[in-house]
């Protein structure tokens, strides 16, 4: 490191620049990995979402149909997907049904195949509202997803990332060393120039600039040139010729410096500023220290200040040193020799720069001991009145009449939070702190002080708020008279009581809040009693809940209200015992009379509390319990049928609580599992059945509890005590709360054999038509497969030919497009244009082919922020055609598959954009309108519009209305977007006319 | 040392971290030269458990994830389609259906041959049909395969009958067990493990593979390109069924309580299942490829006519270039 300082610029400066280079051709690399590995996780992201998707539904009906055998190949052609490495197929049960890996079917646990790398599945959380979930690995290098399937399965899946990445790296290596060949040669060339043009003469500049600090003030450079260096070069000249006559007048000034030193009124010396010495003093300085010149030169500065002076002195002396303070001033005590102490005011000046080492400094003193001695007898009177009016809280003071003369002592300040002053305020100043609304009584009383009056006005007076805390104050005041009985001063206090008035302002604010409260609690009726039973006190409350009004209940006895005379006699009995035992009483239940004689239901409680002339008040509050009565006699009452309706019903019907556990059942079931229902709570169907026949009711009681509705399936039991073999329809559907929360899953089962009986007969004879069926949709799902794999292949396969069309026809169009004519040129702009639009055309079928293909996940979207981002991510093409968007889509949520709606959007806006290009501006603007349980969203653009007959074919693929040369398009757009909307359960349609825009109008559900 | 020498001393830093740049960027650039990742050969195989020690092969580790990936497909059907549109780069396949895929105009090599099988392809029928005579106006269910094809011919000859006098029904072999049973169909054209499973619960095995001599043989296929390109995974291959018919062979209880859960079947099942397949070693598949094409082994002019007369080739494929003689990576 050492080495490299050491280095003249003229090396240092190409050499970083080439280390800069490299250094950002490894950063530019470094980006670009990283924004290839965003690229590489989305692509990837967006394939397993669309693979997922498609087998979703595969495996729900695979699920469905029981074909376990085809379900676990199903899972292991998901290994045909280059980069996917783990894929796990788990019952709710947690057993492993499908795999890449034969020896991992079957196995109970997944914990126990899963290897290291495929380990963070596991912990990939499950959100209930979404059936796919696709995140990325904690280390990064993976996708993990998690599907849940309808049957409670869930579909694990790791799809590696570092392979894609690093195909995606090999491909693109020839741009990666291009840009960093280019930053490299640049640098070179840079770092060339600057060493040849700039550095070579830099270096004689700076020859020439030692020379001048050498001493040789008459060296002078020439580097030619008109540069900034050459002005640099200039201007050097032009200081080293300032340089030279500055250092004559130098000379000059401090032969007058020195005269002035010695004449000087006050004791002047330089003193050694790290040792204290005194380096030069003059002839005061000698008198007031009381030494000679040569005793003080041999001195430091310690040896003749007071001991007792001495640390603050040094404390302000480092400070001085360490450039906390650029000077200071101090009074302090010389040591005379002849044992008197000297005060002196001493003032300390730095002979140093602020950024310099510190070296000497100049002190000057002046003999002040005579004013110091006057100074401190009067600080000591002042100070003791002082700690006399703090400590009382008082402040005192005077005002004489005759010529108007007003002295306050420091406290007075204080009160009316001033700091201390010399002088007492002002009348303005004084008036000012005042309350404004005292203003008036105090300006009357110091009016009577100025005419000399013998008496006073007593008040009180406040302080402004405008002064701070509002402050209570009470004056005194003493009238001195002289012997003619004539006024000659008032003298007095002022004390703060702002204290004691505040306290007895709180207690009346508290007994306010709490006669109100009482008052107007609106369902607690509150009485007071005396000893007698007699009503003291009776709320608002106390008059609705009895019917009562206040004025009425006030002296009247309990039995004349709401109690019998039987209660009332209980009712003094129990005040007596309250009084007796100290006790409270309650809360009890009570049954008493409105005045209208119908009967309530109270809560009540009753204690005592002290009365004003000593005996004891007797409280009572009641709470109207009459609603909830009436309505826990009306729910017991609906119980008690429901539990003679169940207990009767010919079905088998059962409770489970969420993780299946048995909660209740009917006799039914009781008779059908030979089981009495205590024995049956708190099992599960793993307690009661096969493990296969328990996984497949523990798989419905999921499916039931994921739709939310009901969930109905067919399965064969045995009846325990008879044997026989039974077919029951079972229906089962979730309990919800009130606050829409889990509480268990209803099951509700009906005997259907005998009419399955039936339906086999039926189905005999179908089944030959069914087998064809069957065969047909074979023939189907093997086309599919057919389309499925093609259209790999051809995303694949077809666009690399594609792509090298396109980049070879690129190279002709700029490399030898000089060496061809016209014609020429214009077939390979035909060729690219065929290229780019038959890239086009793959890209939209093969989307066109996903969307009939993969399962859509109904989800919550908000179709306000899915508008937003979309029209985000358009913002540049929206911005280069100078689109105004007009209106705003609300934040409505709609139900749909977020993927393929944002799709629909893309296309639709896409559409306005290309075909009102010709608008001025091209406005395209959102509506949308709430229809019940239909929300539709309105996209309106100003372009050429079309004709309504053509409304249907515009939405068939292949479709266009227009030539490709007029607005390019694949004719694949509206089909796709008829087709997202049509699986989405919504609908689309359009209003148009030629050359008035087109609206396109989106359904879905809410 | 003269003063010239001195200034080339005095000034060797600078040079020095030049040259060690030069030298960083340099290392860096032939870094950036490898080839292209290389993505693991992927083989598909369909539910035939002669083609189990490549599966056995993975699930016991014994060929590197990033050299092979061995993929389960539900047909071979999917095996041909797969493999004619790229998605895997080798499978396992009959010999009828590698010849009738060449026929078709694939581009693709036969490198080994794998199994023979030998009564672990039949035809299963319900009780009471025994004979192939029985079978009049039943209703079949097979693969739609070049072998089931094969099968069939030898069906009706054995059974004096013609081509109306039965139904066939196509479906994939996974569905062929729930079908018999279910009474779907009467008879089954099946290969093991299903054969194991339907002769448990009773089914009656009416013709079996045991007298089709060198007709029902499995042999590996890869693509003509992949052959080219990447023969060392190709021989990585190779060596992976050999290590895995080893294995299997070596203990087949050991490695039928591994892979028979898998294919429904149990242990015992799936032992009975292997002695009906004859599983070939490397040597002797390469000396097989070595005698064509007059193998005594491969019934090539059998298999090519039977599967003209079914019309499922019109013309027979280029001998010369189906196979590849000799195998790669073959041992001396």
């Amino acid at each position: 490191m050492r080495a490299v300082a050491a280095l003249p610029s003229r090396t240092l400066v190409p050499l970083l620049l080439v280390l800069f280079a490299l250094l950002l051709g490894v950063v530019n690399n470094l980006l670009q990995v990283r924004e290839y590995r965003v690229l590489v996780e989305q692509e990837q992201s967006h394939a397993l979402t669309e693979r997922l998707g498609v087998e979703q539904a595969t495996l729900d009906r695979l699920i469905v149909n029981g074909n376990l055998l085809q379900l676990r190949r199903v899972v292991a052609e998901l290994g045909l997907r280059p980069y996917l490495t783990h894929a796990y197929l788990i019952a709710p049960g947690g057993r492993v049904v499908g795999s890449l890996a034969r020896a991992d079917v079957g196995q109970d646990r997944i914990d126990r195949v899963i290897d290291a790398e495929g380990a963070a599945l596991l912990d990939l959380p499950v959100q209930p509202d979404q059936a796919l979930q696709i995140e990325r690995s904690p280390d990064g290098r993976a996708l993990l997803a998690a599907l849940i399937l309808d049957s409670g399965h869930r579909l694990l899946v790791r799809s590696d990332l570092e392979l894609p990445l690093a195909q995606r790296l090999h491909a693109s290596r020839l741009e990666l060393w291009r840009h960093a060949a280019t930053i490299l040669l640049s640098a070179l060339v840079l770092a060339l120039f600057l060493h040849v043009f700039w550095l070579r003469r830099a270096q004689r500049l700076s020859e020439a600039a030692r020379a001048i600090g050498r001493g040789h003030l008459d060296t002078r450079v020439n580097i030619g040139g008109r540069d900034e260096l050459a002005l640099v070069a200039s201007a050097f000249n032009d200081m080293a010729l300032r340089l030279q006559a500055q250092h004559d007048a130098l000379r000059d000034g401090e032969r007058r410096m020195r005269a002035m030193f010695e004449l000087a009124g006050a004791g002047v010396a330089r003193i050694d500023t790290l040792r204290g010495r005194f380096i030069e003093v003059n002839a005061r300085f000698c008198d007031i220290a009381g030494h000679g010149r040569e005793d003080l030169l041999a001195f430091d500065f310690m040896q003749i200040t007071h001991p007792d002076d001495l640390p603050a002195e040094l404390e302000k002396m480092d400070a001085l040193r360490r450039g906390r303070i650029r000077e200071f001033s101090m009074d302090k005590r010389l040591c005379h020799p002849d044992g008197r102490t000297v005060w002196v005011t001493l003032s300390v000046t730095p002979l140093w720069a602020p950024d310099e080492r510190p070296d000497f400094h100049i002190a000057v003193v002046q003999d002040i001991t005579a004013r110091h001695d006057a100074e401190e007898a009067l600080m000591l009177e002042r100070n003791r009145l002082r700690a006399a009016e703090r400590i009382a809280g008082l402040g005192s003071w005077e005002f004489h009449p005759g010529s108007g003369r007003v002295w306050w002592s420091a406290q007075m300040f204080s009160l009316f939070g001033m700091a201390p002053a010399n002088r007492a305020p002002t009348m303005e100043v004084f008036m000012a702190c005042l309350h404004p609304e005292d203003r008036t009584a105090v300006a009357v009383v110091l009016e009577q002080m100025k005419a000399g009056a013998q008496t006073l006005t007593a008040l009180s007076y406040r302080t402004s708020p405008e002064c701070g805390p509002v402050r209570h104050l009470l004056p005194s005041a003493q009238v001195v008279t002289d012997g003619e009985g004539r006024v000659i001063k008032y003298a007095g206090t002022l004390i703060d009581t702002t204290e004691a008035v505040q306290a007895e302002r709180a207690l009346r604010a508290s007994e306010e809040r709490l006669r109100a409260t009482l008052e107007h609690a609106p369902n607690v009726a509150v009485q007071w009693f005396d000893r007698d039973g007699r009503v003291l006190y009776w709320n608002h409350a106390s008059a609705t809940l009895y019917g009562w009004a206040i004025d009425e209940a006030i002296g009247r006895r309990i039995g004349e209200l709401v109690l019998s005379e039987q209660d009332a006699r209980a009712f003094m009995a129990r005040l007596e015992s309250v009084q007796r035992d100290s006790l409270r009483i309650g809360p009890e239940e009570f049954t008493v009379r409105h005045r209208d004689g119908t009967l309530r239901y109270v809560e009540s409680s009753t204690f005592s509390i002290p009365g004003v002339d000593g005996d004891a008040i007797f409280v009572c509050m009641d709470v109207d319990i009459t609603a909830r009565r009436q309505a826990e006699q009306a729910v017991e009452k609906e119980r008690t049928h429901l539990r003679t309706l169940f207990a009767a019903l010919p079905d088998m019907v059962w409770l489970k609580s969420p993780e299946g556990r048995f909660l209740s059942c009917n006799r039914m079931t009781e008779r059908v599992l030979g089981l009495r229902e205590d024995e049956l709570v708190g099992k599960t169907d793993y307690d009661l059945f096969p493990r296969e026949l328990a996984d497949s009711f523990r798989a419905h009681d999921e499916m039931a509890k994921r739709t939310g509705g009901r969930h109905i399936n067919e399965e064969w039991i045995t009846v325990r005590d008879t044997g026989e073999r039974i077919l029951v329809q079972t229906v089962k559907l979730p309990m919800l709360s009130e606050a829409g929360e889990l509480k268990g899953v209803l099951g509700i089962a009906r005997n259907i054999t005998q009419l399955h009986e039936a339906q086999e007969d039926l189905r005999a004879l179908n089944g030959e038509l069914e087998q064809r069926v069957a065969e047909r949709t074979r023939a189907l799902s093997d086309a599919m497969k057919e389309l499925e794999s093609f259209s790999y292949a051809v995303s694949h396969d077809l666009k690399a030919p594609l792509r090298g069309i396109d980049g070879y026809s690129r190279i002709l169009q700029e490399d030898y497009g000089d060496l061809l004519d016209d014609q020429a040129r214009r077939f390979l702009g035909n060729i690219r244009n065929g290229a780019s639009q038959m890239h086009a055309l793959i890209e939209d079928l093969l989307a066109y082919s996903r969307m009939e293909r993969r399962s859509l996940e109904s989800s919550r979207v908000d179709l306000g922020e899915l508008v937003q981002s979309v029209l985000a991510r358009r913002a540049d093409e929206l911005a280069a055609a100078a689109v105004q968007v007009v209106g705003e889509v609300p934040s409505l949520i709609v139900r749909a598959d977020r993927q393929g709606l944002d799709l629909v959007l893309r296309n639709l806006i896409d559409n306005a954009l290309k075909f009102s290009r010709d608008a001025k501006p091209p406005v395209i603007s959102f509506t949308t309108r709430v229809d019940g349980d239909r929300i539709t969203l309105s996209i309106r653009d100003n372009g050429i519009g079309f004709d309504m007959k053509y409304h249907e074919r515009i939405f068939e693929i292949f479709q266009r209305l227009h030539r490709s040369d007029e607005f390019a398009g694949t004719g694949v757009g509206l089909a796709l977007v008829r087709k997202a909307m049509q699986r989405m359960g919504g609908r689309v349609w359009a209003e148009s006319a030629p050359g008035e825009g087109a609206c396109f109008n989106l359904e879905l559900p809410a | 040392m003269t003063a010239g020498q001195n200034a080339a001393l005095a000034r060797p830093l600078p040079l020095r971290c030049v040259g060690l740049l030069l030298a960083v960027v340099i290392a860096c650039l032939l870094s950036a030269c490898d080839g292209p990742p290389v993505l693991p050969l992927r083989v598909g195989l369909n539910p035939w458990i002669g083609y189990d020690p490549l599966v056995l092969a993975r699930e016991r580790h014994l060929f590197a994830p990033a050299e092979l990936g061995v993929v389960e497909l539900e047909t071979s059907g999917e095996s041909i389609r797969q493999l004619r549109n790229g998605l895997i780069d080798a499978a396992g396949l009959t010999l009828p259906e590698a010849m009738e895929m060449a026929a078709a105009g694939a581009d693709i090599r036969v490198v080994a041959v794998l199994s023979q099988s030998r009564g672990a392809d039949a035809v299963l029928a319900s009780a009471g049909l025994t004979t192939p005579g029985q079978l009049r106006g039943a209703r079949i269910a097979m693969e739609d395969s070049a072998l089931a094809a094969i099968m069939l011919q030898r069906l009706l000859e054995a059974g004096a009958l013609r081509r109306d006098d039965i139904r066939v029904v196509v479906m994939p072999a996974t569905e062929h067990e729930a079908a018999l049973t279910h009474g779907s169909v009467d008879a089954v054209i099946t290969f093991e493990p299903v054969i194991s499973r339907l002769a448990s619960a009773g089914f009656n095995i009416v013709l079996d593979s045991a007298d089709m001599k060198g007709e029902v043989i499995d042999v590996l296929v890869v693509r003509a390109d992949v052959l080219a390109s990447r023969p060392l995974q190709v021989a990585a291959l190779l060596q992976a069924f050999e290590q895995g018919r080893r294995a299997l062979l070596a203990d087949p209880p050991a490695a039928a309580r591994e892979l028979a859960p898998g294919a429904d079947l149990n242990a015992d099942e799936y032992v009975r299942a292997l002695s009906r397949i004859r599983l070939f070693s490397r040597d002797q598949s390469d000396r097989m490829l070595q005698a064509l094409p007059d193998s005594p082994a491969l019934a090539l002019s059998r298999i090519s006519s039977d599967l003209r007369s079914g019309g499922r080739i019109m013309a027979e494929p280029d001998w010369r270039r189906l196979f590849a003689v000799p195998a790669p990576g073959a041992q001396p």
